[in-house]
C-alpha cells in the first residue's frame, strides 16, 4: 500500500491507549496521503499495530497529552516539506472522506487554515451534555479572542505550511485547541469552517472530555498566558 | 521566655540568618520574602499581645484569627508558586519527549526506502523548523 496523493499532503494523527480503533481508523483512510502517528506514550499495542501499517510512527517515551502530540506530528510533517498538514482523530470520530474537502480551501489558498464544524455538518450520537458544552466553548472564544466559529473543539483541521510553521503549540493537553484558535487570532491567519461528520460511540464518549475539563482546560490556559 | 520561645526563636532566628546569606550571594528576591517570613514569625512568637492588637486594628478580632487568615494567604501562595514552577517543568519534559521522538522516527511496514532516507536525513539535519 502506497501513498498515491501529492506527498506534500500529511496527515497527523496522534493516539494513545487506541490499540482497539487505531487500525480501524488507518485502514479508512487509506492512500490519502502520507501519514504520521504519535503514539502518546500508550501502554498498550498502539505502537505496534502503527508500526504495522505503510505510515512513519513516532513515539513519546511518556504521556505528554494531545496537543503536544500533535505539535510533534507537525513537527515532523514540516520536516518532510509538508505543504498541507491535516489534523485527524485517531479514534474514528472523524470521517475520511472528508478529508478532501478539508483540504480544498488550503491547497487553493483561499484560506490558511480550514476547521471542521460538525454543527455545521452532521453529529451522530452526540448527547446533549456535550453540546451543551460545546456551545459554552464558542461563547467563551468568542469572547476571548473574538472568533466567530460554529465548533471550537474539533479534532479535524487542516494548516497550510505557513500556518503550521506559525502556530506554536505550548498547551499539552486538550487546552491546545483553544490554544490554536488564539493563535490564528493573534497571527491574523485567515480560516475557514467546513462541515464535518463526527460519529460518537459509546468508547469514544467514555474515553473523551468530560464537563469538568471545562475548567481544567480553562486553568490550563489562564496558567499558559500567566507562564510564558 | 516559656520553653516554646526558647525552642522557636533559635530556630527562626538560624533560617532569618541563612537567607540572608543566600541573598548576598545570589540577590534573588523569594530571600528577601521567606526573611520577611521568618522575622514576622519571630516577632510574633516574642510578643504575642502583638497578634491581637494588629488584629483589632484591621477589624478580625482575635490574634489566632489573624495569624490563621495569613497563613491560608501564605499558603495560597506556595501553591501557586510550585503549581508554576510544576507547569514549566512540565513543558520543558514535552520539548525532552519530542525531541526523542522525532530521533527515532520508525518507518512502519510498506514505506519505501527512498521516503525513509528522505525522511532519516530530514529529522537528522535538524529536524523540526
Amino acid at each position: 500500500m502506497q501513498p498515491s496523493v501529492d506527498a506534500a499532503i500529511w496527515i497527523v494523527i496522534a493516539a494513545y491507549n487506541e490499540s482497539n480503533r487505531l487500525a480501524t481508523t488507518l485502514k479508512s483512510i487509506g492512500n490519502h496521503a502520507w501519514i504520521v502517528v504519535v503514539d502518546d506514550g500508550s501502554r498498550d499495542d498502539t505502537f505496534k499495530i502503527a508500526c504495522s501499517f505503510p505510515v512513519w510512527v513516532l513515539r513519546h517515551p511518556i504521556n505528554c497529552g494531545q496537543g503536544a502530540a500533535l505539535q510533534t506530528g507537525i513537527d515532523f510533517a514540516l520536516s518532510q516539506g509538508a505543504h498541507a498538514i491535516v489534523t485527524f482523530d485517531a479514534d474514528g470520530q472523524h470521517d475520511p472522506s472528508e478529508i478532501r474537502v478539508m483540504l480544498e480551501p488550503v491547497l487553493s489558498g483561499k484560506a490558511d487554515i480550514a476547521l471542521g464544524s460538525r454543527f455545521l455538518g452532521r453529529t451522530a450520537n452526540a448527547p446533549w451534555t456535550r453540546r451543551l458544552l460545546l456551545r459554552t466553548a464558542i461563547l467563551f472564544t468568542r469572547m476571548t479572542n473574538g472568533l466567530k466559529l460554529t465548533d471550537t473543539h474539533n479534532g479535524f483541521r487542516v494548516f497550510s505550511r505557513r500556518a503550521a510553521q506559525t502556530i506554536r503549540i505550548r498547551q499539552p493537553r486538550m487546552a491546545h485547541a483553544s490554544e490554536i484558535l488564539d493563535q490564528i487570532a493573534k497571527h491574523s491567519l485567515s480560516y475557514v469552517e467546513v462541515p464535518v461528520t463526527i460519529r460518537y460511540t459509546a468508547e469514544t464518549l467514555a474515553k473523551g472530555q468530560s464537563s469538568w475539563d471545562a475548567f481544567r482546560i480553562t486553568g490550563h490556559l489562564l496558567a499558559g498566558r500567566f507562564w510564558k | 521566655m516559656n520553653i516554646f520561645q526558647w525552642i522557636t526563636i533559635p530556630l527562626l532566628a538560624t533560617l532569618a540568618w541563612l537567607e540572608i546569606r543566600a541573598y548576598l550571594r545570589n540577590r534573588q528576591w523569594i530571600h528577601v520574602l521567606r526573611e520577611g517570613v521568618w522575622l514576622s514569625a519571630i516577632i510574633l512568637i516574642l510578643f504575642p499581645g502583638l497578634t491581637s492588637r494588629v488584629a483589632s486594628l484591621l477589624g478580625i478580632g482575635r490574634g489566632t484569627d489573624l495569624v490563621f487568615y495569613a497563613f491560608m494567604l501564605l499558603t495560597t501562595g506556595i501553591l501557586f508558586h510550585f503549581y508554576g514552577r510544576n507547569y514549566i517543568l512540565r513543558r520543558d519534559l514535552v520539548e525532552l519527549a519530542r525531541r526523542d521522538a522525532l530521533r527515532t522516527a520508525t518507518a512502519g511496514d510498506g514505506l519505501t526506502f527512498i521516503q525513509q532516507n528522505a525522511a532519516a536525513n530530514s529529522v537528522d539535519d535538524g529536524g523540526t523548523p
